[in-house]
Formats: C-alpha cells, structure tokens, sequence
C-alpha cells in the first residue's frame, strides 16, 4: 500500500512540471525512468488520463521505443547503438564483445551481477559510431579492444 | 471546397478530377483498378501495404496512389511490367507472414468437389472453413497480379489467438498489419482501444498492456471486424459462407435515435448469421454497434421459440391462429365503454406501427391513449422554452455541422446514445474541431475530448458559470445581448473559487476548455436527457444557455430514443399522453376505472386489468400473463419506418429477399386488422405531416425568438452544497449518477440473455473508479449492496478510470418501481455494503 502511495506521489510530483498537452507526454516518461528506473504500469495509465491520450497509444509508444523500460531494470547498463552508422563501423562485433565479457545476451539482464546488455536503434550522434552508453556516460568511438576495460570498470564499480 | 475540376492523365487517358482527391479515388472514380489493402474509403491514408505504387511523370521516385493528391497536368501510370513486378515482390514479402496456402492452392478449381485442403493449412488457413473466404481482399490482389508462386519461407508468427473476448476474435497470425481497424477504431470511432505495438518485426496490433478487449473497455462497436480485410478480425463463431445461398433483409435498427440500417444475414434454413451494417455506402460510412449488431443477435439466437398468438381461456393461455386472436381482441374490446380502455405503447416500435396505434386509440373514441417513456426530455425542453421565450432548435442538421469549430457535450455521451451523430461530429473533428465534454456521470465520449470537465454529480450548473465566469474574465469583448450587466452582476456574488470548490472542477482545466471555447468558435452545446434529469435541470439549461449566448454559440438537445421527435407531432394531433409513471395508470386499473388495457411493445407493469391486450414481438413476463397475445413481426423482419434524431422519416433501402413465409405482419398491419375486425377502418396518415405538425412550428434559423440572458433567479444559491464527506471515510455516502440503459429491445433485456454481452455492459454495475476501490479494499467484480433511503440494489463493482473519483455510475434496466424512481431523480445518494 505504501509503495503505490509513495509511487502515485512521485508521478505526481512530475507531471505537476509539465503543461497537460500530450506533446509532453514523452518528456513524462523519460522522467519516469530517470527517477524510477524503468516505466510502471500505473505511470502509463497516470500519463493516458493526464495528456488525454488513449493508453493503447501510450503502450504503443513505450514499445515502440526501445529507450523505455516496462520492468525494473538493473543498476548498470550498457546500451550499444544499432543504427546505420554504427552498424557499419562494427556495433554487431562490439555487441558481442559485450556480450561475451558481461555473460549477459543482448536485451537481457543480468540479476545476479546487476548488469544489463541493451541494444537501441539509434542514438542520434552518429559523427561518435559506434556509441556505446555506459551507465548514462556516452562514449565514442569504442572499438571491440576497449571493451574489457569499460567491462573492468563497471563491474569493479559494483 | 471543391474547386474547378483539372485534368490529368491516367494510362495516358485524359481524366478529370476534383482538386484534393488521392489518384487512387481518381483512379477509382473512373472505373480504373489499383490493387490496395490498406486502403479504404473514409479512412485516413496510411500508405502501408504499397501494393498501389504507381509512376508520375517528372518524379524520380514510385508514389503510393493513396497518398498523393491530385495535380493539374499530372501523368500517372498506374500499370507496367515494372510496376507489376514492384508489386508482386511486394505481395510476396506480405505473404511470407501470412498464410497463403489458400490463395495458391493448386486443387483450388476442383475444391467445391473435393474439399481436400481443409487438413493441410494452418488454422484457419483451410480455405474452406476461413470465414473470409470469397470476402478476402488478398484473394482478390493475388487474382489480380497473378500469383503464382512465393519465393520466400512461409513465417508463422506463432501468436496466441485473442481467445478470451465475447462477439470478437482476432488471429494475429494473420494480420497484415494494414492498420485499418486501428485507424477505425480511434479516428472514426474514437474508441482508441487499439494501437500498433512494438516495432519492427515485432509489431502487432494490440492494446493497453495486451490486455483483453474486455479489459480494454473496448466498445465491441464491431467497426474492426467490418474493416479488416482478410479473416484477422472476425466475428466470433462465425462460420464460412461458401457453397451456401444467404439471404438478406435490411432494417432500421429501432434501439436509439441513430436510426442506423442494418442488414441480417440468414442461411438457407433460416438461421441468422450476423448482423452487419448495410447502408451500402461501404464498412467506414456504416454505422453499427454492440447494441444493434451483437445485442440484437443474441435475442434472437436465444429466444428460439417463436411466438404465436395466445388467448387466456381457464387461466391458461392456449396457441391460436393470429385471426383467432384478433376476433378475441375486437370482441373483448367491445364489451367495455370507450373511457374504460387505455392503450398504452412502451418500447421501440416502428414509427408508422405508433401512428397506426394512435388513430386506432382516436378511432375507438378512448381518451387514454399513452405513451410510456419515464422521463419527458422533449416535454421539459419545450416547457422551458415556452417558460423562458427563448427558442432552440429541437434537432440538428448533420449538413449545418461543418459550421462549428467547437463541440461542447454537456451530460451526453453520444458515442453510447447517438452513434450516428457521434461519426457525423468526429469528421468534424478530424477537419480540426475541438471536443470538450462537462459530465459528472460515465462519457465514453469523454475519453478523446481535448477537456474533459469531471464535475461533481448534480454540479453541472456551478461548472458552467465558471466557465461563463473564466470566459468573461478573459474575453475583454462586451455581450450586447440584453440582461449582461444583471448577468455579471449576479457571477460577482459568486467568486471563481468558490465555485470551483462546489462543482468539484480544476482551475487549469476551466482555463483550457475556456481558452478553447474563446479561440475555436462557433461552438455548439449540446446537451441529452441526463442533463435534465436531474433536480436542478432549469438551473442547469439556464446556464448553459447564458454561456451559449455569451459565445455566441448554439444550443441543441439531443434525443436519445428512436421516434421521440415524432410524439409531440402524435399529441397535438390524436390527443396521445405522455405517460413518464405508471403509477397513476395502475391506480385507474386498480380502482376500477380502466378495465381493458392494451399494451403496444413492452411495460414494466404489475397491477392487471381485467382485460389485458399485449401486441409484442416476444413473449415477455407481461405477455405470459395477457388475456390475449399477438405477436407482431421484430425489427429483423419489419419493413417498419423510424424517426431518428434528425428528424428525418428512415425506411431500410433494399428490400429483402427473403422467403414470403418467414415475414411475420408488421405491427401496422396488427393494428389495421383488428380495427377492421372491430368495423373501423383506418387511414394510415403521412407521416412527414405529423412530423411537422409539433406545436408552435419550427423555427427557421438556430436563433430566433429572444435573445435574453435569463435571470438565475432567487432560488439559485451556492450555500446548498453538501460538504460531502472524503471519499474512503467509513460512512462516506456514495453520489450515484443514474444513466440509461438502451441494451434492451421489446421487454428483452441482452445482458440477461446473452453472457457475452453480460461480460460487455452489465446493467447491475456499479460503476466506479479504481482509485475509490483501492481507497476502500473494494476488488472489481465484488458483490454489494447499494443502500438508499428508498431500497436497496444489488450491484456489481465494475471499475473505470473514466469516472470521476468519489462518483459512482449506474445503468439499471427500469423493471421495477424503484429503479424507475431512481431513474427520474437522475442522481441518488446511498452507502456500499459489500454481500457476505
């Protein structure tokens, strides 16, 4: 019970920030998953009221992006571009780098470390392929030799 | 508007076209072909099956005929070997997600012999058991471009059917994912139940959380089964109709005042099939729902007994020819006086079978002549206009919408009582105007309003000077209509927050609905029979009529039953009562006033005459007990016509085709026999001329008469507001709004036949928001109690978000004296007990 209250005022809190338009509905979820780590189900439903738009709309468009999180997600995550100029310049081999040093396949979590392997479709600073973001820390560039040291990083950081 | 037509060429053949037509409706319009699924008139353009690609001269790229205007001097090439090759790659990628075994069987001439693919598909893929099959626009695309073979592997999506929903079943294996029933369903609908979900690959029409339809709070409106263009969308149970003769007959459908036509669909040994729109003007243009389509259906699956006439000898009705029952009738109707008979009609009936019934009544010289509809919306408008001297038009013109910019339901939900006027306004709104809706009670208009305005039950008229309040604040522009300064005068005494704080409303959402009303005008307010159900309904039309008249809007009421434009034309001119309660009937039968009663459709009736006459469609629990029962024919089968919320006399366009003997007399011709029987012959009058008989005319213009802001007057004062006590207190009394419950037809009620339509709309819910039931511990589905100082009602928690926390909604069936006496006090207070 306290934990609903306490989530219903934390979305409260947010959308109290933002005009009721629905061109503010995808600034709410990212909010959301700032503040909470990932978009809960009661958000959805909060934001459909709020800016008036349908909650299928609003489902659609939290699976649409691949940015959003339905579920609780890990402490660390590592997200690697897939987009056009990243693939090119080697995103499918960084992947699996990643893939291979965390134990982790992509999309997936890793509970027991806390770590998460995360793909998305572009991540719009293509002049920087191929992107990789680390815990929020963006980094360029990165070819397949960096990445036992941003692993190293990041689990020592645990 | 349209401009002056331009000319073009299309395959080299110069055409002319009107300026912002789609080459593909150009196209169309003169006969040419251009293969599209995605398509369909009335539908936004999607663009997403590119089957309708086709060449323009000066462009380096194929263009999708769907989506590109018309130019003047365009060349358009909408066929060659390029172009067939393009859209035979493009057919094939369509199909490696779909199955095909159906379209490229080899066996496919000799199938209606051999019947042998049934085993060899995918589910439904067996072409002979695919409902669509012969409807399936991919078999005529693939007819078209010759298919003859698929170059890639077949790809079985492998997703779970939709299993769970009453009337609609969905296989997401075979979607194309057109987008149509999404775009139906939430721009001409605006139901907005169902979205594309996921991307890529992975992309799915779907809903909220892939919840169920149920859960949704999904319509079952029908429209996506009407749209879907192979058998993804399909009604429930619905088997193929290849290789068997169906016949068809259109109708009225007589369960609201939308007055949609409809056509039911037999089989050859008369089993109906379904029911689907059937204006012939295409599946997007049509319009059905719930009520019509699958209500209707469901009473006549389950009520497979047909009635015959009945005549009550020894207290036991005994089967007899329908002349029988008729000289029964004549002869019992003449051992009484005139004044000792009363005709009563309940019930949708068709619009000729009331005027019939009405020069019956004249003819057999009876003054109690009555029409039983226990709220008199017509008669209350009409009363405060005569009170008042102001004057509104009592119906719209669908043709004068286009002239506002701003829709303002007030206590209407027109998507549930009038879908033929909801369509008609989202076209309207798809060409840019606004909706905000004021409604204390459950709107599913609601949900795609731009402002939807939650006020607290029976504080509709504190919301609206509000808003009059917010509107004059912001507009510095003077109101030269007379009574304005008295108007401000009277809104000072009042100061904003103070009605804020009664009607319940925000300050930010009367600050955007007024900017709105301020920025889009004309506007238009329309109001239904629940804004005036209520004790305070002159306060409430006072104003809304001041706020009107200060936007310079217009004022409409809008009808929610079939025919109610037609009984003040039927009272004026054959003396026919209206007849809101049935007590006052009940004590003339009692104290022996009445003895001969003869019921036309359906009463909630239970003192009974000596002499009880019932002409029904079904037998009812009034019909077991009439002395004399004759069934007339049901709106399936009657060619009957109807008045709808326009005004307008409605008749089914084609005539059926169905066999002579299934066509039952229509009440018409019930009623025509027995007054003969009786020696009295009637002469059906035109209906147009009773129509335009209402007293006092029509007016010519929206506006006439005077134009006055009206006075509050004395009465009106803000002190009367209960303090209500928070929602979640242990003695929190609950303020239920009472509704109306139209799921029903000739005395049959669906949700009690139908367990599908139970799962849909319940009239034993007690509607309220999740977060009261949170609040309270209360779960969804739970038996309880409705505790009211008048009795006491066994309900249903059913929650919906678009309920206003704190209010309750309900929808009974009027059967019984107290759900009567809580549908005309509109709003009713009482606790929640939940059932041990």
């Amino acid at each position: 019970m306290k934990s609903t209250n306490n989530l219903v005022e934390k979305l409260e809190t947010i959308l109290a920030t933002l005009p009721e338009e629905r061109r503010h509905l995808i600034l709410f979820l990212h909010r959301v998953q700032q503040e909470i780590g990932y978009v809960p189900e009661e958000a959805l439903s909060r934001a459909a009221d709020y800016f008036s738009v349908s909650p299928a709309e609003v489902y659609g468009l939290v699976t649409f992006y691949s940015a959003f999180r339905l579920k609780p997600g890990c402490r660390h995550q590592v997200t690697v571009c897939q987009g056009t100029a990243c693939h090119v310049r080697g995103a499918p081999e960084l992947t699996a780098e990643f893939s291979r040093l965390l134990g982790v396949r992509p999309g997936q979590d890793d509970p027991e470390r806390d770590v998460a392997l995360r793909t998305v479709n572009c991540l719009g600073c293509c002049a920087l392929a191929p992107v990789v973001v680390v815990d929020g820390e963006y980094q360029g560039q990165v070819q397949t030799d960096r990445v036992p040291e941003i692993v190293k990083k990041l689990i020592g950081n645990k | 508007m349209p401009g002056p037509a331009i000319k073009l060429t299309i395959d080299r053949k110069t055409v002319e076209a009107r300026p912002g037509m789609t080459v593909l409706e150009c196209a169309r319009s003169h006969g040419l072909f251009i293969p599209s699924l995605c398509d369909l008139e009335g539908l936004p353009a999607f663009a997403g099956c590119r089957l309708c690609l086709v060449e323009i001269a000066g462009r380096p790229h194929r263009s999708p005929a769907c989506q590109t205007l018309v130019e003047d001097g365009m060349e358009i090439i909408t066929s060659s070997p390029q172009l067939e090759a393009l859209r035979l790659a493009i057919l094939e990628l369509i199909l490696s997600e779909h199955p095909y075994f159906c379209l490229l069987c080899r066996e496919k001439p000799d199938c209606d012999r051999l019947k042998t693919t049934m085993a060899k598909a995918l589910e439904p893929g067996g072409c002979v058991f695919c409902p669509k099959d012969g409807a399936c626009q991919l078999q005529r695309v693939v007819e078209y471009l010759k298919l003859k073979q698929v170059t890639f592997d077949f790809e079985d999506r492998g997703r779970p059917l939709w299993q769970s929903d009453p009337f609609i079943f969905h296989n997401p294996n075979l979607c194309l994912l057109c987008g149509r029933c999404v775009r139906v369903c939430s721009e001409l609908r605006g139901e907005n139940v169902l979205s594309f979900i996921g991307r890529g690959p992975e992309t799915a029409v779907g809903t909220f959380l892939n919840r169920s339809l149920l859960e949704s709070g999904c319509s079952f409106c029908g429209a996506c089964l009407d749209v879907c263009p192979v058998a993804a969308f399909n009604e429930r149970g619905i088997t193929a109709a290849r290789g068997r003769k169906t016949y068809e007959s259109s109708f009225i459908c007589p369960l609201c005042a939308s007055g949609c036509e409809l056509k039911a669909e037999y089989l050859e040994d008369g089993q109906l099939r379904r029911i689907i729109p059937g204006n012939g003007c295409g599946p997007t243009l049509a319009a059905a729902c719930a009520r019509g389509r699958f209500g209707l259906k469901e009473i006549v699956d389950r009520t497979r007994t047909e009635s015959f006439p009945a005549v009550k000898r020894d207290s036991r009705q005994l089967p007899v020819t329908r002349e029988e029952a008729l000289a029964a009738a004549a002869g019992s109707l003449t051992k009484y006086r005139p004044e000792e008979i009363a005709l009563v009609s309940g019930g949708p009936v068709p619009a000729d079978g009331l005027l019939a019934f009405c020069q019956f009544g004249r003819r057999l010289g009876t003054d109690n002549l009555y029409y039983f509809y226990p709220e008199d919306f017509q008669g209350k408008v009409a009363a405060f206009k005569n009170q008042r001297g102001i004057e509104f038009p009592p119906k719209i013109d669908f043709k004068e919408l286009s002239r506002y910019r701003t829709f303002f339901l007030a206590d209407v939900d027109l998507n549930s009582e009038a879908l033929a006027f909801w369509l008609e306004l989202r076209k309207e709104l798809r060409r840019g105007a606004r909706l905000l809706v004021l409604d204390s009670g459950l709107n599913r208009s609601g949900q795609t309003a731009e402002v939807c305005l939650r006020c607290l039950p029976g504080r509709e008229t504190e919301a609206l000077l509000a808003l009059l309040k917010e509107v004059s604040l912001r507009s510095s522009r003077l109101s030269f209509f007379p009574g304005y300064h008295r108007l401000l005068d009277e809104l000072n005494l009042w100061p904003e927050e103070k009605l804020l704080a009664v009607c319940g409303l925000r300050a930010g959402e009367l600050e955007r609905a007024a900017g709105i009303l301020l920025s889009s005008s004309p506007a238009l307010f329309l109001f239904g029979q629940r804004f005036l159900r209520q004790p305070r309904w002159t306060e409430n039309l006072v104003a809304l009529w001041n706020l009107g008249l200060r936007l310079e809007a217009d004022l409409l009421p809008v009808t929610g039953r079939a025919n109610e434009l037609l009984v003040p034309g039927l009272c004026s001119r054959f003396g026919l009562r209206k007849l809101t309660d049935l007590e006052p009937l009940e004590e003339e039968i009692k104290v022996g006033r009445i003895k001969g009663l003869y019921v036309l459709g359906h009463l909630p009736l239970i003192k009974q005459p000596e002499l009880l006459i019932v002409q029904n469609p079904f037998m009812t629990g009034l019909a077991e007990k009439a002395d004399i029962f004759i069934p007339g024919a049901t709106c399936l089968e009657n060619d009957g016509l109807l008045v709808d919320l326009t005004g307008r006399i409605k008749k089914a366009g084609r005539e059926s085709n169905l066999t002579g003997n299934r066509k039952k007399p229509t009440d018409r011709e019930i009623i025509s026999r027995l007054a003969a029987a009786l020696g009295k012959n009637l002469e059906i009058e035109d209906l147009a001329s009773v129509l335009e008989s209402i007293p006092g005319g029509e007016p010519t213009g929206n506006r006439c008469g005077p134009t006055d802001y009206l006075p509050l007057g004395p009465d009106f004062s803000l002190s009367d507001n209960p303090l209500r006590p928070a929602v979640g207190s242990s003695q929190g009394e609950l303020e239920v709004i009472v509704g109306e419950n139209l799921d029903q037809y000739a005395g049959l009620v669906m949700a009690g036949l139908s367990p599908g339509f139970r799962a849909i709309r319940n009239p034993d819910w007690l509607w309220l928001n999740p977060r009261d039931g949170i609040l309270r511990g209360w779960q969804d589905g739970q038996k309880v109690v409705l505790e009211t100082p008048s009795g006491n009602l066994s309900l249903e928690i059913k929650f919906n978000s678009g309920l206003r926390p704190g209010s309750a909604y309900i929808n009974p069936v009027l059967d019984d004296s107290l759900k009567l006496e809580f549908f005309r006090r509109g709003i009713i207070k009482g606790k929640v007990r939940i059932k041990s």
